[in-house]
């Protein structure tokens, strides 16, 4: 059995330790006077490591930034739209610092506000595709629809006895006093009773869940523009940060937010929504099971739902937490690399050149802001009607579910919540997959461009 | 209370205490007696019921399910008024006829809902394609 070190013995390891380091310290000191480096002012222990490592970050960001800022702009334009493509070939992809200056590199110099407002053009096309927004970038239109009274009447048209809500309310209401008579008159129906309210149930599921269905698709639909919306936007979020020299933010904003895209599109495609429709096929089923038999599935059914959601809220808050990591530091480090280097390097007019670096960089976040807010506003725009009106939807059935639980209708009560768990599984869908788009769009916005 | 509820109550007390008194009697034909009571009641609510359950289709028409709302008051209709049958027959000692009556109700609920069981099962199925 090994025994345990004493208090004594670890006292003694740690006076020879100080010894053996005092000794190699007073070596280090005597042959550093001898080649005369003791002459050097010394940094204290800690700023010293920090000092060689930002160095070596600091070469290691040139070494990077020459050909990434060149491969990133080239790859995020080029992706960004096929009519870009053709003007980039013959700009051979140049990429200058500002208008008209020849830069160290030896690439011709390019128009880089052209650039910019050829993105932007493309950037107001997609969003006036699904947003109102005027092409030249006129946005009252997008903001009137987040103005309160709008939001108020919409919700007014959508609850009104015309609306679309307002007339799902008056079907359930209908479809609830019948099976609230059908039950109540069962009472007097003896042995009749369970036939005669199997069949009014088996009757009325169909509208119920017919008009369900309906809902499911059109939020299909709408998650579907959202997924377009969003796909187009990726490029432009890379183009801009890569214009303003966000290297690590452009190759880290592109591979984050595909990734995110592509695994809310199959998991909400492939996944949850067939999910969701099994649970409505159950609880279509589960309307008319009188001994029950249907429970265990639906239980089944709800517990893989919440695996695969939960999962995937794992797997893209993680994606979003290394997004959120990777980008901004790295980028801010070599842009002020680039910065001294430029003003080292290049003669008279460095300083001139290095300042511009500065210049560019307010000029490339005002345009991420625009960007940024805009896409935010047409995310929000695409996404924010559906949402409202599913919450109504689901308003409409609480009321129903509470008059029939108040009135007695336990099989009434029992056929809306089947119906209303699985709407509760399309609204948490539906908000999953929006709140990740929007989140993604929040990240571009504060780490789009590094400051310099 | 309104008006045809408090006279139903009334003639419900007094079909009950003339029903005591006949059995006091030996009168046997009581069960008879009885059973033609319970019918005459529920034909006094016949329109009362006919009342709510038009202003209930109204509404389902409104709801635009007027077709499944015409098919669900038919079918209450049948087992209220079988049910209530087959009672009146088991009190007068028919069990036979209470069955046959029960049975007859029961194939048509089967005959209202038979269409409707392609629908659901139309449906069913497009939730489960779409799942698939």
């Amino acid at each position: 059995m090994s025994k345990l070190p004493q208090k004594k013995d670890i006292k003694e390891m740690i006076r020879l330790e100080k010894n053996n380091s005092a000794l190699f310290h007073s070596r280090v000191c005597r042959d550093a006077s001898v080649c005369g480096l003791d002459k050097i002012p010394r940094l204290p222990e800690g700023r010293r490591g920090r000092m060689i490592f930002a160095m070596l970050f600091f070469a290691a960001g040139v070494a990077v930034l020459l050909p990434g800022i060149f491969s990133v702009a080239r790859a995020g334009r080029g992706a960004c739209y096929g009519l870009y493509t053709e003007r980039l070939d013959a700009h051979a992809c140049s990429y200058s610092l500002i208008e008209g200056t020849d830069n160290p590199f030896g690439t011709e110099g390019a128009d880089f506000s052209d650039e910019l407002s050829e993105i932007l053009d493309g950037f107001f096309v997609h969003i006036g595709e699904f947003a109102d927004v005027g092409n030249d970038g006129d946005l009252s239109g997008l903001a009137s629809g987040f103005s309160p009274d709008n939001v108020v009447s919409s919700v007014l048209n959508l609850l009104g006895g015309d609306g679309e809500v307002g007339g799902f309310l008056i079907m359930l209401f209908g479809v609830s006093a019948l099976l609230l008579a059908a039950e109540l008159t069962a009472f007097n129906a003896g042995e009749l009773s369970s036939g005669m309210t199997g069949g009014v149930a088996m009757v009325l599921s169909v509208p119920i869940f017919a008009s369900v269905s309906g809902i499911v698709y059109s939020v299909r639909d709408g998650l579907q523009s959202a997924t377009e919306l969003f796909s187009g936007l990726i490029p432009v979020f890379t183009s801009v940060s890569a214009i303003g020299g966000g290297v690590a933010t452009a190759a880290a904003e592109a591979a984050g937010m595909s990734f995110t895209l592509s695994a809310v599109s199959f998991f909400v495609r492939d996944g949850l929504l067939p999910i969701v429709m099994l649970m409505m096929a159950l609880g279509l089923i589960a309307s008319f099971d009188v001994g029950g038999s249907v429970a265990p599935v639906i239980r089944g059914a709800k517990s893989f739902f919440t695996l695969v959601l939960g999962g995937l809220t794992s797997i893209v808050a993680g994606t979003l937490a290394l997004q959120t990591l990777i980008t901004g530091a790295q980028d801010s480090m070599t842009l002020r690399g680039m910065k001294y280097a430029i003003s080292g390097m290049i003669p008279i007019v460095g300083g001139s050149v290095s300042s511009a670096l500065g210049t560019l960089a307010s000029g490339v976040n005002l345009a991420k802001g625009t960007v940024g807010a805009v896409s935010l506003a047409a995310l929000l725009t695409v996404l924010g009607a559906p949402l409202i009106k599913l919450l109504l939807y689901r308003i409409a059935f609480r009321i129903c579910i509470s008059f029939l639980e108040m009135t007695g209708g336990k099989l009434g009560a029992g056929i809306l919540s089947s119906a209303l768990y699985a709407f509760d599984m399309l609204i948490s869908v539906f908000a999953f997959s929006s709140l990740v788009y929007v989140l993604e769009v929040i990240i571009f916005l504060k780490f789009g461009v590094p400051a310099v | 209370m309104s008006e045809l509820f408090a006279r139903t109550l009334g003639v419900i007390i007094l079909v009950g205490i003339l029903s005591q008194v006949l059995k006091l009697f030996g009168w046997k034909g009581v069960p008879v007696f009885v059973s033609l009571c319970i019918l005459g009641i529920v034909s006094l609510y016949a329109e009362a019921f006919l009342g709510v359950f038009s202003e209930i289709q109204e509404l389902a028409a409104v709801g635009g399910i007027y077709e499944y709302a015409r098919a669900a008051v038919k079918i209450i209709a049948v087992g209220f008024l079988c049910g209530v049958l087959a009672d009146a027959f088991s009190e007068m000692g028919e069990g036979g006829l209470a069955k046959s009556v029960t049975l007859a109700s029961r194939l048509e609920i089967i005959c209202i809902c038979l269409p409707y069981f392609r629908k659901i099962v139309d449906t069913g199925l497009g939730f489960l394609e779409y799942s698939a």
